[in-house]
């Protein structure tokens, strides 16, 4: 083997190394709090109390996997939280007040996330505005609707079949958690093991590159941006379905959230590198965080300090172990 | 050799992890002398460039700077000692002037109570470029400076510590044959004022014109060395390969019918429209300084760019392209100037690099094959005989020579029948640039067109079946390069630069 080889191969090693290295370090760090705080509360550690971590991650995971999309090919999506409100709120009026059947409310609300989606996709993709600036708008946009339709307060009058879709359990989880799960699988099968998946990878790896190699790189963006509208569609039926009211006032934090924990996994923000698993990760790092504040008694405006603080620690010591 | 005045790496030894990246090399440059440092890709010149610039300390061995033995530590330290050095890519501040970027890295850049002061700043860099005739105003913004005079610029801010030794790594890898001739010319006077100079580049030519002395590095041992009168391309290219390097001759075959024919491309308003076109089995070089033109043409006839109102023929069939993907579609695989910012997916594996142009030969219902992908790829690697690990590896990991081998692997397992490629071998070392240029000779001789650019006359003399010669947006000549009065590299270079000649040709050869 001549010394090129050794050097290739060297290389080659260190970052395989380095990947799970990356790779371990959000998983490790859930580990180190479930023992933590196990040890500091005796009720955190039961099946009922993980259950309803999972429950508390549900809305945040589906946003956050149609995130993943449109960060990994090399865009941003702001209007995410602002969709959960006005797909929730549409849905819960189409119910309520238009007293549609609720399957028709939840495809209605579907396609309010998706047409959100789509006019990202359009805006960004094809007439090149940049996708912070763009989605931002849709984002202020969608929301004063959603507050404008219900006067800023939240819609009641929702059946109790339609609230099931949420809450009913299955194999003991709720529905939630199920539809959460389901979209890491179908958004992970989709991303990792398809053609469209590895074009989403190389329009955000390299844009001007994957063009070249005849990627319809316009295209891609749009759907990213379909795939990211849609999920917010999903998150918000079925937030509206859990907490059985449409909510127009879901802050930004939501959008910040899903993003947070697509970078806490470990996807880049610069596009061309992630994965839905660390996403995974992410979301119950976040959820986890979140509930043994709330265990353990702590004020909801205090919750987003320490929330604040394990984002900025996460993102150091990822920012750390990449320099070296 | 006078050790009063030398800079020496004296049985340097280094590994990388369990790799022998060099054993116990010796190099050494005297002040007022031109040491050229050879070697292929992966052969360790890079890594004795950072030992002796401080950037990486060795296993063991010493710098010797002027009769005085050193373990350097850090960069600061080398540059203390009178090592300056100019690395590859460029490192300016477009944004900023001439003279900002001259004293950017300046430890004590001229100020007035605690203010910085410009027009001394102006000043002294005027004073500065004047001396090596270098024609730029100090107050320009760098972004609108050429190729040659950014490198100028990098080399200037270098001289501001006045360096005993500086070290030069391939700095014409991105300049033109007349803006290399300015800089060649620049490195000239260094040597002139008792500056040592190191020049990296894998350029035989400049090596021929200006070097007093070359070595070279194989596989991190000292290859052995010649002296200015032992210099020739061919015992060059020896000392770097190890054994005789055939001499390329150039295409023998006899190409067949019109394959491409682009038309109607109207680069400048004043110009006349350039048309192109390229037999089946051709191999037709373009060729023009930066502004000519060429660069259009290649990215027309790629599909890279919609040039209004260009057609483009292929088998007969007349398109306007809109897309790339519609002239992939056609058939053309497309070989961009720079590999890394339009050319690959860096942080992709080199299995997706190869099948990303046709994801779909290696997939069913949408979902991809890992193992038709891999194969692809190791078929690829078998053919151009890419060095690397595994196909999963990053592209990113591998060397110029080897990403560049990516590139002409996708379009070769694509099936593309056309190949528009800007610049085959650019930071390719001269045994992955043999096997490129065997490569398109052989691609040719069955049946494929070659439209191809390059700044490297050599290569284009070696490639070419015929040349077009641009100039201000036209074609202002096509020479045959296949019968015995083939134009040598002078013509070429002439014909590139001067007007006038060519205008008097044109009538003739058009």
């Amino acid at each position: 083997m001549s010394v090129q080889d050794l050097t290739v191969s060297k290389v080659a090693g260190k970052r395989q190394s380095r990947f799970t290295a990356e790779s371990l370090f959000v998983p490790g760090l859930l580990v180190i709090l479930l023992v933590v705080l196990s040890l500091v509360s005796p009720v955190f550690f039961s099946g009922r109390n993980f259950g309803q971590i999972l429950v508390q991650a549900g809305t945040l995971g589906i946003v956050a996997v149609g995130a993943t999309y449109v960060i990994i090919d090399g865009d941003l999506d702001l209007s995410l939280g602002a969709n959960v409100a006005l797909s929730g709120v549409i849905t819960a009026i189409a119910i309520a007040r238009w007293e549609l059947p609720w399957p028709v409310g939840a495809l209605i609300g579907l396609a309010v996330g998706l047409l959100i989606g789509l006019i990202n996709g359009l805006l960004s993709s094809y007439l090149n505005v940049a996708a912070f600036i763009a989605t931002l708008g849709t984002g202020v946009l969608a929301s004063g609707i959603a507050i404008h339709l219900t006067n800023g307060l939240t819609i009641a009058g929702l059946p109790d079949d339609f609230a099931a879709l949420a809450t009913g359990r299955f194999l003991g989880l709720q529905g939630l958690v199920w539809f959460m799960l389901a979209t890491f699988v179908v958004g992970g099968v989709v991303l990792h093991f398809t053609n469209f998946g590895i074009r989403v990878f190389s329009v955000g790896g390299n844009r001007d590159a994957a063009y070249l190699a005849g990627v319809r790189v316009s295209f891609i963006r749009l759907m990213s941006f379909v795939i990211a509208g849609l999920c917010g569609g999903l998150a918000g039926v079925l937030l509206t379905a859990r907490v059985q009211a449409g909510q127009p006032g879901i802050s930004t934090t939501l959008t910040l959230y899903a993003t947070a924990a697509v970078i806490l996994g470990g996807t880049s923000i610069l596009g061309g590198q992630g994965s839905l698993l660390r996403t995974f990760f992410g979301v119950l790092l976040i959820a986890v965080v979140q509930n043994g504040l709330d265990i353990l008694g702590v004020a909801y405006s205090l919750q987003q300090v320490a929330v604040g603080a394990v984002f900025i620690l996460a993102a150091c010591s990822e920012a750390i172990r990449r320099r070296r | 050799m006078s050790e009063a005045h030398s800079l020496v790496a004296q049985n340097i030894t280094h590994r990388f992890g369990g790799a022998l990246a060099l054993d116990s090399v010796n190099f050494d440059v005297r002040g007022g002398e031109i040491h050229a440092l050879l070697g292929e890709n992966g052969a360790g010149k890079s890594t004795l460039v950072r030992i002796l610039t401080g950037a990486l300390t060795p296993d063991s061995g010493l710098v010797v700077v002027n009769g005085e033995g050193w373990r350097l530590r850090n960069p600061r330290q080398a540059q203390d000692l009178g090592i300056g050095v100019v690395y590859q890519d460029f490192h300016l501040f477009n944004n900023l002037s001439v003279a900002e970027n001259i004293f950017s890295s300046s430890p004590h850049p001229p100020s007035r109570f605690g203010m910085s002061a410009r027009r001394d700043m102006y000043a002294q860099s005027h004073e500065l470029l004047a001396s090596f005739g270098i024609e730029v105003d100090p107050r320009a913004q760098v972004s609108s400076l050429d190729a040659a005079e950014k490198k100028l610029i990098e080399i200037c801010r270098a001289l501001l510590r006045s360096p005993h030794y500086l070290i030069l790594d391939e700095p014409t890898a991105a300049l033109e044959p007349r803006e290399t001739s300015k800089l060649l010319g620049v490195i000239d006077q260094l040597r002139a004022r008792g500056t040592g100079v190191i020049l990296v580049t894998h350029r035989l030519g400049e090596v021929a014109e200006i070097a007093d002395r070359a070595t070279a590095l194989r596989n991190g041992v000292n290859a052995g060395s010649l002296t200015a009168s032992e210099f020739s391309l061919e015992s060059l290219a020896h000392l770097i390969v190890g054994q005789e390097v055939l001499v390329e001759t150039g295409p023998q075959h006899i190409p067949g019918p019109t394959k491409l024919k682009m038309s109607n491309l109207q680069i400048r308003k004043d110009a006349r429209p350039v048309e192109v076109e390229v037999r089946a089995g051709e191999l037709v070089a373009v060729i023009g300084l930066i502004g000519s033109g060429v660069s259009t043409v290649m990215d027309t006839a790629s599909g890279a760019i919609a040039a209004r109102g260009a057609r483009v023929e292929i088998d007969g069939a007349s398109y306007q392209f809109r897309s790339r993907v519609q002239a992939q579609s056609l058939g053309i695989g497309a070989v961009p100037i720079d590999r890394k910012a339009t050319g690959l997916i860096l942080d992709a594996s080199v299995a997706k690099n190869t099948g990303l142009a046709n994801l779909e030969s290696y997939s069913r219902g949408g979902f991809t094959s890992r193992k038709k992908l891999g194969r692809a790829a190791e078929k690829s690697k078998e053919l151009f005989d890419i060095r690397l690990q595994s196909v999963d590896q990053p592209v990113r990991s591998l060397s110029g020579g080897n990403q560049q081998k990516v590139m002409f692997g996708r379009w070769h397992q694509n099936g593309s029948s056309i190949l528009v490629i800007q610049e085959p071998s650019q930071g390719v070392d001269i045994g992955a640039r043999q096997e490129i240029h065997r490569y398109l000779i052989s691609f040719a001789e069955q049946g494929g067109t070659v439209l191809f650019s390059s700044s490297d006359l050599e290569e284009v003399r070696v490639l070419a079946h015929r040349i077009y010669v641009m100039h201000a947006g036209e074609v202002v000549k096509i020479l045959d390069n296949t019968g015995a009065d083939r134009p040598s590299r002078q013509a070429l270079t002439q014909a590139m630069a001067d007007t006038n000649f060519v205008g008097l040709e044109r009538e003739v050869s058009l």
